[in-house]
């Protein structure tokens, strides 16, 4: 396993951020009424914002195959959102009844969007790698 | 979970007070409400574990958090209703209740899987019934912001959430694909005349009476991990033809499930764990009760909304759907 200098500053980062917010939050609960409640607001919005700089993905285009390969069915990982399920249930089903490449491409185009629109989500990042594997993770920081 | 059964001046104050609500009750109840950010269903009844026996004219009562943003109630139709994963927000998820057997709740489940941006954002919710003690009343969908009750239609809330906020829905489902013959059938719809029998066409009725199919066990189609149930609803014997809850699919490949035994008195047990208290809103397929004597005081704690169809992105049968919300 390769650990780069930047994912271990990042891990190191990842683990302070947590600490300090639980510790906020904690004392938001206790107290709130006080700052430490809104404290806590903004730290939610820091960690968030702080993620989402560091979990970019890469959608990749429509003409990569493997779009066709997921719909296809030929491989079926254990997928973690119901929505992916569901969506590349119905995809695969119309692949089998109609694979001509107008049908296809439509398909693909709507697993793509559903992605695309779900591209921040964490589940919906780690159904993305199972199609793809690491290469869709974006290590250019937006930060 | 923070939903309760609570008596009408109760709601009433938490709705002029600003409240978001999502509601379930008899008709006469929820015409009394004042009008705010609420939307109901008539629902079939409320078990005494929910502690209905205790109040008067019980509604079920689902409050949404008070990290929600914004919600937008929208009155849907059989024409429009196409829309709904459209005008979903960017960010949060959508609250759907639509009247059982009205022409709207027949659109949305043969043709929300078709539906633009389908699955695309988080839909959950369920089909309102007629209450316990009328029968024959239709069952109505009331959007409080307006103050209107539709006997066809569909309301939906769509709920804004912070970033620093996740909903996701997901199901339970205690059922499983059986060991037995695969089915498919030529056609999407509620009804099924003929079916195909491991690639063999048959009369379906003609099928399930020879094999002495218990109908109490839907059917089971495997959607990439995600286990689709439908259930029967009528099996007639003269017309040779076999009627369910939610539409089969066509190509789709179906089985029997597989017993389950007693069970299914676990049900609501098998939510995942440590999820419970961001779980907002779930709910519970009637034919769990009806099929299976589920009881919910017994099983446990937890509790949901008694539905005539669960809707978790499309229509479902005897599950749990569930919408949760998690720290981003």
């Amino acid at each position: 396993l390769k650990i780069s200098r930047i994912h271990l500053f990042s891990a190191i980062l990842d683990g302070t951020w947590f600490l300090a917010r639980f510790k906020i939050r904690r004392r938001a609960q206790a107290r709130p009424l006080q700052i430490a409640s809104k404290l806590a607001e903004v730290f939610d919005c820091l960690f968030v914002y702080r993620k989402q700089g560091t979990l970019k993905m890469i959608i990749p285009d429509e003409s990569d195959p493997g779009w066709v390969k997921a719909i296809s069915g030929l491989e079926s990982p254990k997928y973690e959102l119901l929505a992916t399920k569901i969506l590349l249930g119905r995809l695969t089903l119309i692949y089998e009844m109609n694979p001509s490449p107008e049908t296809t491409q439509k398909s693909v185009a709507e697993l793509r969007a559903y992605f695309e629109r779900n591209k921040d989500l964490p589940k919906a990042q780690a159904d993305l790698m199972k199609i793809f594997g690491e290469s869709v993770l974006n290590e250019n920081r937006s930060e | 979970m923070k939903t309760v059964v609570s008596d009408i001046q109760s709601v009433a104050n938490r709705i002029t007070a600003g409240k978001r609500l999502l509601l379930a009750s008899d008709e006469n109840t929820l015409r009394d409400l004042p009008a705010g950010q609420w939307i109901a269903g008539t629902m079939p009844f409320l078990t005494n574990a929910q502690g209905s026996a205790a109040v008067s004219n019980p509604i079920y009562v689902i409050e949404l958090p008070d990290a929600v943003v914004s919600v937008n109630v929208k009155i849907y139709d059989e024409a429009n209703i196409a829309q709904v994963y459209n005008d979903a927000p960017q960010h949060g998820f959508s609250v759907i209740i639509i009247p059982a057997s009205c022409k709207t709740h027949f659109s949305f489940a043969l043709r929300a899987p078709a539906f633009p941006g389908f699955a695309t954002r988080p839909l959950i919710g369920w089909i309102a019934g007629p209450v316990t003690n009328k029968p024959n009343a239709a069952p109505l969908v009331f959007d409080g912001s307006r103050g209107q009750a539709l006997s066809d239609g569909a309301v939906v809330m769509h709920v804004e959430l912070p970033a620093s906020k996740l909903a996701e829905v997901d199901i339970v489902n205690i059922f499983e694909q059986g060991e037995g013959d695969t089915i498919t059938f030529p056609q999407d719809g509620f009804n099924a005349v003929d079916a195909l029998i491991n690639g063999e066409k048959r009369n379906f009725a003609d099928y399930l009476l020879e094999a002495a199919i218990d109908t109490r066990l839907p059917l089971v189609a495997d959607l990439n991990g995600a286990m689709i149930n439908t259930s029967f609803k009528h099996l007639d014997r003269d017309n040779r033809k076999v009627s369910f809850y939610a539409p089969v699919f066509a190509g789709l490949r179906y089985k029997i499930a597989k017993p389950i035994g007693a069970s299914v008195d676990h049900l609501l047990t098998q939510l995942p764990e440590g999820i419970r208290d961001q779980v907002v809103l779930a709910c519970i397929c009637i034919l769990n009760y009806t099929y299976a004597g589920l009881d919910v005081g017994n099983a446990t704690d937890f509790s949901g909304l008694i539905t005539y169809g669960e809707i978790a992105y499309q229509l479902l049968n005897q599950t749990i759907a569930y919408l949760k919300i998690e720290d981003a």
